[in-house]
């Protein structure tokens, strides 16, 4: 019984936990160090623009 | 550091509030539809939480709110943001959050319905299910990469376990709301099973209307779909208030209907920083006055509804009490005349029988007068006895111990043989007494033939008493299309009037003419006859022309089959 009564105070207690620290993580890893991947299409603008002016 | 990652910008947006946002690329709905849903979520989560702050379901719908509000001002927040580094930043948490509302509409449902804590399983198969999402949280599962042109997240196979948790918790809602309906589980009352019938299908129609949104907008990357979900809050919001104010729940009509005008109030008073026209400022003002004005009066009738039913309720609480202590008292008085009645019993037979005995001569002769007085003390023991039985009867039928032994005979028999037994009594009185059988079939009744002969001698004792001169008809009559049998006593006797007829069967109740022909009564025998009868399914019923016109009673039973 008293088991159980500390899987049932603990468990959900465990995950709110683990929800701070990965916010955390994710914060530091994100905002603070800037480390994640990101991608951009090689688009030639001035390539555009020429062939809107010549229409 | 922190500002050193904010410098890589989305390219199709230009920051116009402090460096980080552009609201022109945003939809309009965004801040017509998100943030009014939010905000009436977060009022109402709020109030509901300080009407009882320890109260689990209270907690656990202000956490799911705040949850709700949160997620919606992240998702502006990607909407608007520049910085690659705060919209890859949000749309990571975005999975969080939704994960959250799930999770925290499901626990908040169970609450509700069970009325109690889940069950450690579940908590552990909850934390098993979320741990995922949780865990891999910051890595490239999640948002795989950034597309810097686009300014969106490209997302990972965490979003596709997403999907799968979301089906799950509508399953599960689907599940639990079937076994309410099918009674698997104990809940207090019809109107509790209704609420949380109610409570469960908007919850379940929520979270599909918000996870499907999601999931489409997620999948085919046209995030305008996105923008549905949070109806899916205002159709779960509208229940709970049909909740609050049908059926009290969380006991906060009162604070309810005020955190509703205060919002209300609140998105119409907005509005002044956004319209620029005269015209519209003065629209807005005129809706906002009468908001106001409209807002209090509600606010007020509320009040003094509730009030109302307050005092109902005291009302109520009284009457039910004073109800149980007269029960409590009435059966006092049932044991009281039980024990009386018992304690007469045992000396009244030793009475009567030794009465008897020096009647008959067993103790020799006594003189003519001493023998008139012995008579006499034999005939009023008889008398008491009969009152005595009567007294233990009543209080056996009130305390449900009265006992039946119901066995088939033929009524006309029974009733036949009981006439001839009581034949001298009348004739002793000068009164002639007949019987007669109309029965066109067979008369077997389903009843206890003892107490239904003594219902019918006590018919015929009443109508000798009250009959001074004249006859007595007893009549036994079937009915075979309704499948009953009656026994008509029909006398010459004083009858009574309607008013007298009416309230016959009523306990201590004696004719109003009773003491013009000297009878002895308690007034028990025909609400002893009445109990009796309708325990053996049988009726009696009293008719009479009037005072001096004889009475008619009539017994009816229902054949057997």
């Amino acid at each position: 019984m008293k088991n159980m009564k500390l899987v049932s105070d603990w468990t959900l207690r465990c995950m709110y936990i683990l929800t701070v620290v990965s916010i955390a993580a994710l914060f530091y890893k994100v905002l603070w160090l800037g480390d994640y991947e990101t991608f951009s299409e090689p688009t030639d603008e001035t390539e555009i623009l020429d062939i809107d002016s010549e229409m | 550091m922190l500002s050193e990652t904010l410098q890589l910008a989305c390219t199709d947006a230009t920051p116009q509030f402090f460096g980080l946002f552009d609201t022109s690329v945003a939809p309009p709905l965004l801040f017509y539809a998100y943030i009014p849903i939010a905000l009436i979520s977060l009022v109402v989560g709020i109030f509901i939480f300080i009407k009882d702050v320890k109260g689990r379901s209270n907690r656990l719908f202000f956490l799911l709110a705040a949850s709700f509000t949160l997620f919606i001002f992240n998702e502006t927040q990607l909407w608007i943001s520049v910085p690659a580094a705060l919209v890859y930043f949000g749309w990571s948490l975005s999975l969080l959050l939704l994960l959250y509302i799930h999770f925290f509409s499901f626990y908040f449902a169970y609450s509700f319905v069970y009325g109690r804590d889940m069950t450690p399983f579940v908590k552990v198969v909850i934390f098993c299910i979320a741990s995922p999402v949780i865990l891999l949280l910051p890595t490239k599962f999640n948002v795989s990469i950034f597309d810097l042109d686009a300014c969106e997240g490209i997302t990972g196979g965490l979003w596709y376990y997403y999907y799968f948790v979301s089906c799950l918790t509508v399953t599960a809602l689907i599940g639990l709301t079937l076994t309410t309906i099918f009674h698997r589980i104990k809940v207090q009352d019809r109107s509790s099973k209704k609420q949380s019938v109610y409570l469960l299908v908007a919850t379940a129609v929520f979270l599909t209307i918000f996870s499907a949104s999601y999931s489409f907008g997620e999948i085919t990357g046209a995030f305008e779909i996105n923008l549905v979900g949070p109806i899916g809050m205002l159709f779960f919001i509208g229940v709970l208030a049909y909740l609050i104010v049908q059926y009290q729940a969380f006991d906060i009509k009162l604070a309810a209907t005020q955190a509703l005008v205060a919002t209300l109030i609140i998105i119409i008073g907005s509005q002044f920083f956004f319209v620029e026209s005269s015209v519209n400022q003065v629209l807005v003002g005129v809706t906002f006055t009468i908001a106001c004005i409209g807002g209090y009066f509600l606010v007020k009738s509320v009040m003094r509804e509730i009030k109302q039913r307050e005092q109902i309720e005291r009302l109520a609480k009284d009457l039910a009490k004073a109800n149980k202590r007269l029960r409590e008292l009435d059966q006092l008085k049932t044991e009281f005349v039980s024990i009386a009645s018992h304690q007469l019993r045992s000396p009244l037979t030793a009475i009567r029988g030794y009465a008897s005995m020096l009647v008959d001569g067993d103790f020799g002769t006594f003189p003519e007068k001493a023998r008139d007085a012995l008579m006499r003390i034999d005939e009023s023991s008889r008398f008491m006895a009969i009152s005595i039985d009567d007294f233990l009867n009543v209080s056996r039928i009130e305390s449900g111990s009265m006992k039946y032994e119901i066995s088939n005979f033929s009524l006309a028999d029974e009733i036949s043989r009981l006439v001839d037994d009581l034949r001298p009594a009348a004739v002793k009185r000068g009164l002639v007494l007949t019987y007669s059988s109309k029965a066109e079939t067979d008369t077997h009744v389903s009843a206890d033939v003892g107490k239904l002969r003594q219902v019918v001698q006590n018919v015929i004792d009443n109508a000798m008493k009250y009959t001074p001169k004249g006859k007595i008809t007893v009549t036994v009559a079937d009915d075979a299309k309704a499948k009953k049998v009656r026994i008509i006593v029909q006398d010459t006797g004083i009858g009574m009037s309607e008013e007298t007829a009416a309230k016959l069967f009523g306990k201590f109740v004696r004719a109003s003419n009773a003491n013009t022909v000297n009878v002895h009564g308690t007034g028990l025998g025909l609400y002893l006859a009445k109990q009796m009868l309708e325990a053996m399914h049988g009726t009696i019923t009293a008719s009479s022309e009037g005072d001096g016109k004889g009475s008619t009673f009539t017994i009816e039973l229902p054949l057997a089959h």
